[in-house]
């Protein structure tokens, strides 16, 4: 009897220190989320900041802490982006210590706001909530802005009131800010993919750059042909559906537009969609497209076109064209050259092209759980000021940068590092212009990331489209619309894909499938998609 | 420890408990933990179900979010996929079973005759091997072994065939995606059954020995029937998974060329619903998916309770 209630007390005690242990975390995690509550009540005393007290602003007093959730984080030299140069610059001027969550994958943010579990501010494309930034706004995941900017966000104030066209791009049809956004300052910032093709190829062969279709066939053969070449054209389709490239000469497109009577059509019912999956499909038959053009991930197509494999690509100035000049330099007289848009007649402009509205939905918003809203706006504000665009886009001079006659350059221990790290790696630990930050993109980054002049060319090729005027901008729906078509558009979505690829791989012919196409579409709902879309872009024009 | 307690039959459970708890408490504080697990992290998560009833809005939070009642469902079987998702799980699914079921059993008789203890030991070793090679990396050697310029294409090559992008062609999915799922998964799973022939009593083949029986003789007259049970356990269990077919393999294999036989249930859950913040909907598929797995394993338990007398419960 007594050895088992000796055994029992030892249980019973075993158990409570368990809970006790689990109790422990519980107390201390709801004091971390007490405390610097207070803070934003602070906030009262630094409502009439002017710009010309910036510089007393910063650093914050006081222990000033926020956490920043973002995508997938990989860099070699810095576990998370809150390692990086940049950033322990930017806490260090600011005083406010941030903590950097990063999750990756298709859903996590859609499980982080699910869970509830908000962290105090976020990175995300907001375009891609659905419901956009109203649904955000209106479940708490993020808090509207305007009054904090008005109290804390001078410089980002000053901005807008500097660039009206901006203003209307980054608020809501009701007026109302929600971010701190990425801003393309610069129109040569909003190309950045276009086709390219082996320069010294074409040379060899006695070709000139291809402009339209028919030429593009001929260069593809000669590709195929005298080179060997067994895929002459190669990308990934995600890039080739972003980019409008080849099905722009057919006056069609992947995505939403806006016609000439100002109305939204969608690029894949056009008659001319027919026509250009037709000619892929052609192609395709002929080798002249990558046999697995279905599955090519960016790995794969960087192999083909440094290897002699392809001949032509669609790719982005940095991340591709950079990449495979600087992968194939060891290989003799290798060559890329942007090419225009194509299109079916010599001298004709593409209807569609790469080019991005400078903004597109991607920003820093605060949630409405954020508990020191202050710090979260100071930080952020700080890098729309003249320091903070520099730090942001440049990262700390006499390290990453000098300002040569006004200009700032990157040194040389960012461009050619001398351990091998490349402009992108060593970039990315100074600075975020390279990509999705709360900052107006400097055009100067730009012009020096593109070390190549095959690069710089390249941007101004591909600016020669009509892409900008039929671009849809960054819209916003209520609640209601996204609800009704949400689900609708990523099946619309899937089906193109779908009837697409197969009609190219030969499964399908498209003009037997036309018909079918076209009314399974209307059968899904893309009159209604059509309709919310339009709602939507008279309400941004009404602005 | 335990304690036998013979009861009268017409005490009420009440009654009895109180008794049992009195005289085996240290068995009740052991199984307490576990009972405990599984009220907090498997019956109380359960309310979340509820939102399959509502449109659930975070900022709202589930009690909060308004109720649509059967709406998401209806959508879901009105829905312009809604055949095909199905039909593509069922056969899908019926496939696994048909070719991926009976593999772990034949690889472990297989092994189980085996009789130099180190060539045993290796094969054991090789086919366990890709159980842990993660998902994400044996989809991607899928994708690039079958890609026109990798290794199956060049052994198709080498032997005078053309060079086919298997993993574009509709028709190559379901078997690329069953034989894959057999190597990885059969060498795991004969374990269980080579534990079941362990358990064989030697002086039946002994006996069969004596008798005249050759090998294949013993294979079928013992070694068969004896991991009969284990065999129908598995099954049931099996069937209890009918309609999970791991979306993970699914979406890290298709592409809109195969959509048409790839896409099943949990892919299109994935896609339409988590990737586009539906979550009420896609909850609302998910218990549909559910209900159908528990009535599969219903069916299965009661079959195989009149065909063999084994079962689940």
């Amino acid at each position: 009897m007594r050895k088992s209630t000796a055994k029992l007390v030892s249980l019973l005690v075993i158990m409570m220190m368990v809970f006790v242990s689990f109790a422990g975390c519980g107390s201390t995690e709801e004091g971390a989320t007490e405390t610097p509550a207070t803070d934003s009540s602070t906030g009262t005393e630094s409502t009439e900041s002017t710009e010309t007290e910036e510089k007393d602003v910063y650093p914050l007093e006081g222990d000033r802490t926020i956490t920043y959730w973002t995508g997938g984080w990989v860099h070699a030299d810095f576990p998370t982006q809150g390692d990086t140069h940049l950033m322990q610059e930017k806490m260090k001027r600011t005083g406010v210590e941030v903590e950097f969550i990063h999750q990756t994958g298709a859903d996590a943010f859609s499980l982080l706001v699910a869970s509830g579990d908000l962290p105090d501010v976020f990175g995300y494309r907001f375009t891609n909530f659905p419901g956009g930034p109203t649904a955000a706004l209106e479940q708490g995941v993020v808090m509207e802005m305007n009054e904090h900017f008005e109290n804390w966000a001078p410089n980002l104030m000053q901005i807008y009131a500097d660039n009206p066209e901006w203003d209307k791009l980054v608020k809501t049809d009701d007026g109302q800010y929600y971010n701190f956004p990425f801003i393309r300052g610069d129109d040569y910032l909003t190309v950045f993919v276009g086709p390219q093709a082996r320069k010294d190829w074409l040379d060899d062969l006695n070709l000139s750059e291809p402009e339209t279709i028919d030429e593009w066939y001929t260069v593809l053969k000669a590709f195929k042909e005298e080179k060997g070449a067994t895929a002459p054209l190669t990308f990934e389709y995600s890039i080739l559906r972003s980019s409008d490239a080849f099905v722009g000469a057919y006056d069609a497109s992947f995505e939403y537009f806006i016609n000439s009577e100002g109305e939204v059509e969608f690029g894949s019912v056009r008659e001319g969609f027919r026509d250009f999956t037709r000619t892929l499909a052609k192609w395709y038959e002929e080798g002249l497209l990558d046999q697995d053009i279905a599955t090519v991930d960016r790995d794969q197509v960087a192999a083909r076109m440094t290897t002699g494999v392809s001949g032509a690509a669609v790719g982005h100035t940095g991340s591709r064209m950079g990449a495979w000049l600087t992968a194939a330099s060891d290989v003799e007289n290798y060559d890329l050259v942007g090419l225009r848009y194509p299109t079916l007649n010599k001298g004709e402009t593409a209807m569609f092209g790469q080019r991005q509205h400078p903004y597109f939905g991607q920003g820093i918003g605060v949630t409405s759980k954020a508990r020191d809203v202050e710090a979260a706006v100071r930080f952020f504000d700080y890098g729309y000021g003249e320091e903070g665009h520099m730090l942001y886009n440049f990262g700390i001079e006499g390290k990453s940068y000098e300002m040569i006659d006004g200009y700032p350059t990157y040194t040389d221990y960012v461009l050619q590092n001398e351990e091998g790290k490349s402009p992108a790696q060593m970039l990315r630990g100074y600075t975020q212009s390279v990509f999705n930050g709360p900052l107006v993109q400097d055009r100067r980054y730009m012009e020096q990331y593109a070390q190549y002049d095959q690069q710089k060319n390249a941007i101004e090729t591909w600016m020669q489209t009509n892409g900008g005027d039929h671009n849809m901008p960054a819209v916003t729906y209520t609640s209601e619309e996204s609800n009704a078509i949400g689900a609708i558009m990523s099946e619309i979505y899937d089906y193109r894909d779908e009837i697409f690829f197969r009609a190219v791989l030969g499964d399908i012919d498209i003009d037997s499938e036309w018909d079918n196409y076209i009314r399974s579409l209307d059968r899904m709902g893309l009159q209604d998609v059509l309709a919310v879309q339009q709602d939507a872009l008279d309400r941004y024009n009404n602005r | 420890m335990i304690k036998n307690q013979s009861y009268k039959v017409e005490e009420p459970f009440i009654v009895r408990l109180k008794k049992d708890l009195k005289v085996n408490t240290s068995l009740y504080f052991i199984v307490l933990p576990v009972v405990l697990f599984y009220l907090v992290f498997r019956y109380f998560p359960m309310y979340g179900t509820l939102i399959a009833f509502k449109n659930y809005s975070p900022g709202l939070g589930i009690f909060g979010s308004p109720w649509v009642g059967f709406s998401h469902f209806i959508r879901f079987f009105t829905g312009n996929f809604f055949v095909r998702v199905v039909s593509n799980t069922f056969i899908l699914s019926f496939y696994e079973l048909l070719f991926g079921f009976p593999m772990p059993i034949i690889l472990a008789i297989l092994i189980n005759e085996v009789r130099s203890r180190r060539y045993r030991k290796l094969v054991q070793t090789v086919t366990y091997m890709p159980f842990f090679i993660s998902l994400v990396v044996v989809c991607g050697m899928i994708v690039q072994f079958s890609a026109t310029d990798g290794i199956i294409n060049d052994i198709i090559y080498l032997f005078g065939g053309r060079r086919v992008p298997l993993m574009q062609r509709a028709s190559y999915f379901r078997p690329m995606f069953i034989i894959s799922g057999i190597w990885q998964h059969s060498g795991w799973g004969s374990i269980i059954y080579l534990a079941a022939l362990m358990a064989i009593d030697p002086s039946l083949y002994e006996s069969a020995e004596i008798d005249g029986a050759n090998r294949f003789q013993k294979i079928r007259y013992i070694t068969i029937p004896s991991i009969v049970p284990t065999i129908v356990i598995m099954f049931i269990l099996r069937m209890g998974r009918i309609l999970n077919i791991g979306f993970e393999k699914i979406i890290l294999l298709y592409n809109p060329s195969t959509y048409q036989v790839a896409d099943v249930i949990s892919s299109y859950v994935y896609r339409v619903g988590l990737t586009n913040f539906s979550w009420s909907y896609s909850t609302a598929v998910g218990l549909v998916n559910s209900v159908v797995n528990l009535m599969f394993l219903v069916a299965a338990n009661k079959l195989s309770k009149k065909a063999t007398d084994s079962s689940l419960w």
